[in-house]
């Protein structure tokens, strides 16, 4: 990959996680290396519907960016949870740069959605995403948490409960509540007045 | 909301979730107990369980890559879309070519038109109808309706669809990226480098229409199967004239254009100004990459923080040793290409050897000069790039290649502005650039072409040397380079004078240059390297050489020139060397040359002022030989002649008159001031002070100028002392001290400033002494003495130091005499005060002898030797007299 070394990347990490900002700027091409270098993945693999399974995924990601060995176990937790907020920040970024699914006034224009052939899932608009997580970090920030953790930061129920110290059936809990949240947040029908 | 609230809403949810999906409602409503509030809010979480379960299952970062994958899925040329078939206006949608950073182009055919002609047309991308992107879209309609250009895509026709997105027709051009199309026709260098100067000639035509592109790169320059270049894709470009097109660029597309950098320049890469260089960088990148098929840089992998960091910091490779890479570059369609030097070299010239001796020399320098990495080293101009391409393609000297060498002067410059002292190793990089020149005329001894070719070395390394003088002389802390400089080119003139021999130009060339070395290494009263007897030997062989030329070319005026300029410098050297009368030789002959050479062109400024310094030399070297009546005579008629250039010439004579007239009248008053003359002598010194502050003016940070300034202020003080004024003298040595020591501070290296340090000192140290301020009179002429032996160590023939430490020591003794003198000094203070004295006048005494002996005592100086030897008898006397008492 770059000449950055997975220490690098690490560094990096605690950098920013320390409150250097530019240590995020020389992150971002890193991960949108990762992220053109799956795409292509995808191009060449040619097959609709497939998708690997998921947390595999995010896991080979990290494991190009970050070394792991560098990590004690203590804040091993501690750092996951940078990445994912990293992970959270470029991914949202790079989704408002491209207009990823930003769909414009006019019918007749061919949609990103239509052409999610891949994904049998309903993509989401990273940006609106981002947004409503904002909002629910002020109603429930562990909820918030666990959002950020296991869709941007792509780790397992057991990782986040890791994380955040708690058991793995509350992550699921949270987890199944705050995508009622956020769909009714996103679907802008929220009815009501003092949430 | 309170948190319990929350939790209460939360407990509900799950409760309902565990029910099936028809006992829920009946759940919630005897939960809720009657609270409509938070029935409602349950109600519309659970509203959207259905979806939620496949909701953001898939990691964000799978998902955006994803959506990235189809993304550039849809826009593969060729990909169907629901457009193809579709009207636009009048024309009928064919089938998508592909897409440019805002805009889709597909081919379409005007359907209305008879002849059923193809075009271009382009349409805002979908999904990008942001208010940002479509003003971007109108710019570059605006733009390219403005552009009539063989070599640019025509616009044809232009309007707003139906649903009010605007659209463009545009000439189709149907053709290969620049560097494929070079590749896939094997074109050799030479129909490259014309390709490339039609590509030129476009970005020139659009920047003088103020329109920089931006985005030059080769999928923006498709060559049609007829061979014609065309430049599409404005989309990013700008208007220059901030009038037009006031808006600034939006941070979202700078930073999308950094994607993919290969093309950009430093200053598009760290976001800064964009001008019409930054089009000739995006021009070199590409020329580079047609001629060797490499990068400027060696990447380990394409990722674009890396090349971002490469242009902006690393310096490049020259195409010719680019072309030995081994690397995979992208190919056709996508796949990788290991690029060899055999590989590069078999589309191009054949063998990689052919390859690279094509590309070493001025096509390196035309490629570097493009690609520099600030924007003031660059071709000013696409036209200047084109012209220096077209010049290598007729076989002339290109641009390029001279700036190398004032490129590394004006790097040394700027390094020098920044304080930084890396004196040294500037030296070297200086050197690097000479020896360059030195070994290529080694190779090319073997050829047909040799002796023109070892003129033009000659001749590149004398306007060279002129270059670096010229631009680093007056700067403080360049001396240790220029001495490195001094000794290599000396090896090299000497090698080829030594063989050469019948060709007057070559020779007069090297007579020149031999000038110029000379000057360098110690011509008087310049910020030279303090070598007086190697600017001697150095003038010496340039005469031997031009004395041949004249006897052989009688009728060539331009040699006796040279030959005139040398006796002037000769003469000057011997005078300060000591050897007036020698030195009246040299000037006599220069007077005769000088005479003869205005008689035949009397309107030339240039000879009437060369036959003034000749007066001046020779009015100088009289005066230290006591001919006062023929020194002042001399003076006068310099005098003369530079009131009547000042008065008639144009600017640059006029400086230099009023320069000349300035060290006239300081010499003047010199003469006047050993003859007595104080008064006059003090009214000559303020001329000169007036007429060198206006050349002061003219550039204040030229060192020459400042210490010419406090040499004056010195020859004031002198005068004032010797007039009786010594608080005058004081004020005014004070100025010449400031001047000298921030000089000498700026560089330690720089003898004439330690010089006028030294001077400044003097009569400084007389005035403290006619004060009775004994001990300030002691420190200075100490300070004389030390920084004089220090002076003399490093040019020991110089023999106005030496006279200049006698005379120190001179004052040393008075003072220590006087204050022997004094009432209040008792008898063992003025016993060892004598002591001092005695063996202060005895110094100064002894160099006095040895000038004299040399030859080298000026006139003025004879009396000055008498007294002292008065001096020392007359101590000796007290002094055994105090023994006695």
């Amino acid at each position: 990959m770059s000449s950055e070394s997975p220490q690098d990347v690490t560094q990096l990490l605690r950098a920013w996680s320390g409150g250097d900002p530019q240590a995020l700027e020389k992150l971002t091409p890193l991960v949108y290396q990762e992220l053109h270098r799956r795409a292509r993945h995808y191009l060449a693999r040619e097959s609709p519907g497939h998708t690997i399974q998921t947390t595999a995924l995010i896991n080979e990601v990290y494991l190009r960016l970050v070394d792991f060995r560098g990590v004690t176990w203590q804040d091993r937790a501690h750092f996951l949870a940078v990445c994912a907020r990293m992970m959270r920040r470029i991914l949202t970024d790079f989704a408002r740069s491209r207009h990823f699914q930003k769909r414009g006034g006019s019918a007749q224009q061919v949609t990103f959605d239509e052409q999610m052939v891949v994904s049998s899932a309903p993509s989401a608009d990273l940006v609106a995403l981002d947004d409503a997580l904002n909002g629910l970090a002020g109603v429930d920030p562990r909820k918030s948490q666990v959002v950020e953790l296991r869709f941007f930061g792509g780790l397992s129920v057991q990782e986040t409960a890791e994380v955040l110290k708690v058991s793995e059936e509350t992550v699921k809990r949270d987890w199944r509540l705050a995508k009622l949240w956020l769909l009714r947040e996103m679907s802008g029908e929220r009815p009501s007045h003092d949430i | 909301m309170t948190s319990d609230r929350w939790n209460r809403i939360e407990d509900l949810c799950h409760e309902a979730l565990e029910r099936s999906e028809n006992q829920r409602a009946a759940f919630l409503e005897s939960a809720c107990a009657g609270d409509e509030s938070l029935f409602r809010e349950v109600q519309s979480l659970l509203a959207h369980q259905e979806r939620a379960d496949k909701f953001i299952e898939t990691p964000a970062f799978d998902q955006a890559a994803q959506a990235l994958a189809s993304q550039e899925e849809s826009l593969r040329p060729g990909v169907s879309s629901r457009l193809v078939g579709r009207m636009v206006s009048h024309y009928r949608i064919i089938e998508r070519l592909g897409h440019g950073g805002m805009g889709e182009v597909y081919r379409a055919v005007r359907a209305d038109d008879q002849y059923q002609k193809l075009v271009a047309l382009k349409l805002v991308r979908a999904g990008f109808d942001s208010q940002f992107i479509l003003e971007r879209f109108k710019n570059e309609r605006q733009i390219l309706a403005g552009l009539e250009h063989p070599n640019i895509a025509r616009l044809i026709d232009g309007g707003t669809t139906e649903d009010g997105l605007p659209y463009f027709v545009m000439e189709l051009v149907e053709g290969e990226p620049i560097d494929r199309y070079c590749e896939s026709h094997r074109l050799s260098t030479v129909q490259r480098l014309e390709l490339f100067r039609s590509v030129c000639s476009a970005v020139h035509y659009a920047h003088q229409h103020l329109v920089v592109h931006r985005d030059i790169k080769p999928s923006n320059i498709l060559v049609t199967a007829e061979g014609v270049p065309k430049l599409l894709d404005f989309g990013i470009a700008k208007i220059t004239d901030p009038e037009h097109f006031p808006r600034p660029v939006e941070p979202t597309a700078t930073a999308m254009r950094v994607m993919t950098p290969e093309y950009a320049s430093p200053e598009q890469i760290r976001g800064e100004a964009i001008t019409t260089t930054s089009d000739v960088y995006s021009l070199g990148v590409l020329l580079y990459c047609i001629l060797t098929g490499h990068l400027p840089y060696r990447l380990t992998t394409r990722a674009p923080h890396e090349i971002a960091r490469a242009i902006c910091e690393i310096d490049p490779e020259k195409p010719s040793t680019a072309v030995n890479r081994v690397e995979d570059v992208p190919g056709p369609s996508g796949t990788t290409v290991r690029l060899t030097p055999e590989l590069a070299s078999s589309t191009r010239e054949g063998q990689p050897e052919k390859l690279r001796r094509r590309l070493r020399g001025d096509l390196d320098q035309i490629v570097l000069k493009a690609i520099g990495k600030e924007q003031s080293r660059r071709y000013t101009s696409v036209e200047q790039l084109s012209e220096d391409i077209g010049r290598y393609l007729d076989g002339r000297t290109v641009l390029a290649r001279r700036a190398t060498l004032s490129y590394r002067t004006a790097k040394f410059v700027r390094r020098h502005k920044a304080g930084v002292t890396g004196t040294v190793f500037v030296a070297l990089m200086l050197i690097a650039g000479v020896v360059a020149i030195v070994r290529e005329s080694q190779l090319e001894r073997a050829q047909r072409a040799r002796a023109e070719r070892r003129f033009n070395d000659v001749r590149k390394l004398a306007s060279s040397l002129f270059d670096i003088h010229d631009q680093i002389a007056d700067l403080p802390g360049t001396v240790a380079a220029r001495k490195t400089i001094v000794s290599t080119s000396l090896n090299y003139l000497d090698s080829l004078a030594a063989e050469s021999s019948g060709d007057p130009s070559l020779q007069e060339e090297l007579a020149v240059a031999y000038e110029k070395i000379g000057d360098i290494q110690g011509r008087p009263g310049t910020e030279n390297l303090g070598d007086t007897s190697g600017a001697l030997a150095s003038f010496r062989k340039g005469e031997q050489i031009e004395l041949a030329l004249v006897k052989n070319n009688p009728r060539e005026s331009g040699y006796k020139f040279t030959l005139a300029g040398l006796y002037l410098r000769l003469g000057h050297q011997l005078g300060s060397m000591g050897n007036y009368a020698k030195a009246i030789e040299e000037d006599r002959k220069g007077l005769d040359t000088w005479t003869e050479l205005v008689r035949s062109d009397p309107s030339s400024t240039r000879l009437q002022n060369n036959l003034a310094i000749s007066h001046l030399n020779l009015a100088q070297h009289e005066e230290f030989l006591g001919d006062f009546q023929a020194s002042i005579d001399n003076f006068g008629k310099a005098a003369e002649i530079y009131g009547r250039t000042r008065e008639s010439s144009i600017t640059k004579n006029a400086h230099n008159a009023i320069y000349n007239l300035g060290v006239t009248y300081i010499w003047l008053s010199q003469t006047l001031r050993d003859q007595g003359d104080y008064a006059k002598a003090l009214e000559c010194s303020e001329k000169s002070l007036e007429i060198r502050k206006t050349v002061l003016g003219w550039n204040p940070k030229n060192v020459r100028a400042q210490l010419d300034l406090a040499d004056t202020y010195t020859q004031l003080a002198e005068a004032l002392w010797r007039k009786g004024d010594p608080a005058r003298a004081v004020t005014e040595a004070r100025q010449a001290q400031a001047i000298a020591e921030a000089a000498a501070a700026a560089d330690p290296n720089d003898q004439r400033a330690k010089q006028d340090m030294a001077d400044s000192y003097y009569p400084m140290g007389e005035a403290f002494r006619l004060q009775g301020n004994f001990a300030k009179a002691l420190d200075f002429g100490q300070r004389i003495i030390k920084i004089d032996t220090g002076l003399s160590a490093l040019d020991p023939v110089n023999t106005d130091v030496k006279g200049q430490l006698g005379q120190a020591y001179g004052l040393l003794g008075d003072v220590y005499q006087a204050r022997a003198a004094q009432l209040s000094a008792g008898r063992r203070q003025r016993a060892s005060d004598l002591k001092e004295a005695l063996a202060s006048y005895q110094k100064a005494s002894e160099i006095y002898q040895n000038l004299r002996q040399a030859g080298a005592l000026p006139y003025s100086q004879i009396s000055e030797l008498e007294r002292i030897e008065r001096e020392i008898l007359h101590c000796d006397a007290v002094l055994s007299k105090l023994k006695r008492e």
